[in-house]
């Protein structure tokens, strides 16, 4: 089902680290055949960062790479010289997306710019990532996973609890790079309205011009609306409340079991903890006075939870119609019968990397084949297929490519 | 104006709090008619809750400004589900769109008669749309769950925090934002796929799912070397320092990640602090990785003296990545997303004129997107009952009498 969407659709990533790398698989899910170039003998950058089996680092064993990178197929190519450059206008002359994540300045010194490939090809969708955009003010500050995710917002209220002294506890990341996916979530958005566009309406493409720093601060909506609605300045300390703290049961935590939930929710959560003595008291009759005093519930409530392990309670209270659940580490989230059913997880053998469980693209398929369908690439591994079988170049060329350094 | 990518596509949006309206606003952005199919008897819980504020403080069903911000640029009818007559208006509605997006439980959307095979009985290219925290299959079909509850199941959580802590939560109830543009990927995915095949398709999305796409290093730790991810703070393990610091003024913090040797003499030198460079402790990665307490005590000392703008630009004009922290005012007021034209003010006819998000990312032939403010809760029910569905003025006031459309 899924595999099938994007059959024909040509997409070429010239990308690196993870939005442009995620972005482009995201259409591979889809059924694109993406090609991907890594710069000769380095690769791309998430090759060094790993995790490797053993600790061993290993270009052709990142646990990164390896997720990043299925459901495509890889070249190498150099695109510092003018024949790496030549050959790079033969690929985007053919492609239906280009996906890339480089500086503006670096496309500018290329002189590969939308404006010089749309020369080549009207039709092309050219998704062009950076830190902060292809024009304005901070066009040419250097990014990071650190700084886009402080600068779009969301680090600023991260972690939600835990910030009890804000004048020592700083602002955090999150884990991994949480800003970077979000850019390439929405980057493939952009990349099938691109072609949707050009599909029903234009006959040409255009070029998507995406902030990483925007993609993140595009998720605080309601922090925006309530300075301008309240005039308040969402804080730090203290944001988390009722329901979304964590409270200890028997063997962990638990997240959703609170008092400032809505009137049914309370009723719900009422029943099922036997209605007590003190759930009647005025202090919780009503919401608002149920946030206000979400704390001094927190002791009973816990007391009670004390009583059960993540398992039971996470069946009570599903059985509860009660919207609460276990907090997993990444080893529950392996043991998991339901992710488990649903196919979550699919192994991939590679062959120097040997076979691991990767998440599968985050929908269900009626498909026989498997959504991932290809492993990710050895470095260079298609530069035969690509050069040589599609824009005709002998083997003789290729020896001589080769040999000037250009894939 | 040149047209819209999604001009004549019509939406019916059973979807309710932040995922499946993050995923219609794309699309009504980019010139989709959303519908929302809301009810008075149950309130999408956006418009109930103080999810960013309330115009002038002041609750009420169409003066959220959480709701406002995310259910702009769509149209609100009114339809109690639990109601029969109520059901076959909505396959009306259902009948003459091209997309169906749903964020209810499993059972509840089989008892809303929200399933693939009913829909498409009655209409049989139809594009659905199933968003749930752990799918609508298996033995969790019917969990439910809301952002912070889906975030802990995936485990994200876990690996998030300070060094030592049971783990946090993310702000800005992340993922649900974002989640939402992951629905709408598959939306639009759908909608390209029926362009070509003349075929509908039916999307079951779990937002768990969704997370553990995003902690591929995490995962894969575990399964290679055994590691269990722990909150870690802000560190990194190929760049150092790699922090947010403390700067002049109230609650000011600047983020700084030094990603290679260049960068960190570079960050000595705009520091004015040379002698680092020379300090045994900080000669290479591993050896600033070694002694992090220290290297973060002393860059705090040069920070905190300076705003964190000065620093920012300080550092950025040597090659370093810095920015501040930036909270809801300072994102207002941001030179880089105001020359990208990301606030946009709009009159709603009850909160008045107030500021919000626009749609992220710019599209070179769409100079500008669909924006009109969010509607009131069944604003709309005149022109979907009556102009779509062709129901006479009195068919409309007697089914509302009655509380079908309610």
């Amino acid at each position: 089902m899924a595999e099938g969407i994007l059959d024909g659709t040509r997409v070429i990533e010239w990308g690196q680290m993870v939005s442009g790398p995620w972005a482009a698989r995201l259409l591979g899910d889809m059924g694109a055949d993406v090609v991907k170039i890594e710069p000769p003998n380095t690769g791309d950058i998430t090759r060094r960062i790993g995790p490797f089996p053993q600790d061993l680092p290993h270009p052709e064993k990142s646990g990164l790479y390896l997720h990043l990178n299925c459901n495509k197929r890889g070249v190498t190519l150099d695109l510092s010289t003018s024949t790496g450059r030549h050959l790079f206008r033969k690929l985007v002359q053919g492609a239906d997306v280009l996906i890339e994540n480089h500086s503006p300045l670096h496309l500018e010194t290329l002189g590969l710019t939308y404006d010089r490939l749309r020369s080549l090809n009207p039709r092309l969708i050219m998704v062009s990532i950076s830190p902060f955009g292809q024009t304005g003010p901070y066009r040419d500050y250097v990014g990071s996973e650190l700084v886009i995710f402080q600068m779009g917002g969301v680090g600023y209220e991260t972690p939600l609890m835990d910030v009890t002294d804000p004048e020592t506890q700083p602002p955090l990341k999150g884990p991994g790079y949480q800003g970077y996916f979000a850019a390439g979530w929405l980057a493939a958005t952009c990349a099938l309205t691109g072609l949707f566009h050009r599909e029903v309406l234009l006959g040409e493409g255009q070029l998507i011009d995406i902030s990483e720093q925007e993609a993140v601060a595009s998720m605080l909506r309601p922090n925006v609306a309530r300075f301008s609605y309240a005039g308040e300045v969402a804080p730090r300390a203290g944001a988390a409340v009722g329901g979304v703290r964590f409270k200890p049961c028997k063997d962990g935590f638990f997240v959703g079991l609170g008092i400032g939930v809505t009137d049914d929710g309370w009723k719900r959560l009422r029943n099922l903890m036997g209605n007590p003595e003190w759930t009647t008291s005025v202090t919780f009759a009503t919401l608002e006075s149920r946030r206000e005093h979400a704390e001094d519930a927190d002791p009973f409530i816990i007391a009670w939870m004390m009583g059960y392990t993540k398992a039971e309670l996470f069946d009570m209270v599903q059985r509860a119609g009660l919207s609460a659940f276990p907090m997993n580490n990444v080893a529950d989230v392996y043991a998991s019968e339901q992710l488990a059913f649903r196919g979550a997880f699919q192994e991939v053998e590679h062959p120097l990397a040997g076979a691991w469980r990767l998440p599968v693209p985050p929908l269900l398929s009626s498909d026989e084949q498997p959504s991932l369908y290809r492993r990710a690439p050895l470095l260079g591994e298609h530069n035969d297929d690509i050069y040589c079988q599609e824009l005709g170049y002998t083997r003789e060329d290729l020896v001589r490519f080769r040999q000037l350094g250009v894939i | 104006m040149s047209k819209l990518p999604f001009e004549g596509i019509r939406v019916a949006d059973f979807g309710w709090v932040i995922a499946a309206p993050a995923c219609t606003l794309w699309l009504a952005n980019m010139g989709a008619e959303v519908i929302k199919i809301e009810t008075k008897a149950h309130p999408e819980t956006l418009r109930t809750i103080n999810h960013g504020g309330y115009a002038d403080g002041v609750p009420g069903l169409n003066r959220a400004g959480g709701f406002n911000s995310l259910n702009y640029s769509k149209y609100s009818c009114s339809l109690d589900l639990t109601r029969p007559r109520a059901r076959e208006l909505a396959k009306e509605i259902i009948k003459k769109s091209d997309v169906v997006v749903e964020a209810y439980t499993g059972s509840v959307a089989e008892r809303f008669g929200l399933t693939y095979p009913e829909l498409q009985a009655v209409k049989p290219d139809i594009i659905l749309l199933s968003i749930s925290s752990l799918g609508k299959t298996g033995p969790l079909w019917d969990a439910t769950g809301f952002g912070p509850a889906n975030q802990a199941y995936a485990s994200l959580p876990s690996m998030t925090g300070y060094e030592g802590s049971i783990g946090s939560n993310m702000g800005g109830t992340w993922p649900d934002y974002l989640v939402g543009i992951a629905c709408a990927y598959l939306a639009v995915a759908g909608l390209y796929y029926r362009r070509r095949t003349g075929r509908g398709l039916h999307l079951d999305l779990s937002m768990v799912q969704v997370v553990l796409n995003m902690i591929p290093g995490q995962l894969l730790d575990y399964q290679m070397n055994g590691r269990i991810a722990q909150p870690q703070g802000n560190r990194d393990p190929m760049a150092a320092p790699h922090g947010v610091y403390r700067c002049l003024g109230d609650d000011k913090w600047v983020a700084i990640a030094v990603q290679d040797e260049e960068q960190w003499r570079a960050l000595c030198r705009a520091a004015g602090h040379p002698e680092w460079e020379a300090d045994d402790r900080f000669a290479d990665l591993s050896s600033r990785q070694r002694n992090q307490h220290e290297l973060d005590a002393l860059i705090t000392q040069w920070t905190l003296v300076h705003t964190a703008t000065d620093v920012m630009e300080k550092l950025q004009k040597v090659g370093v990545a810095a920015g501040p922290s930036q909270n809801s005012r300072d994102l207002i007021n941001d030179p880089q997303l105001r020359h990208r034209n990301q606030f946009i003010e709009m009159d709603h006819p009850e909160a008045g004129r107030r500021l919000t998000m626009a749609a992220p990312a710019l599209f070179s032939a769409i100079p500008e997107r669909r924006y009109f403010p969010a509607p009131l809760l069944d604003q709309h029910n005149r022109r979907v009952f009556g102009e779509l569905l062709g129901m006479s003025q009195q068919e409309i006031d007697s089914l509302t009498e009655a509380g079908v459309i309610f």
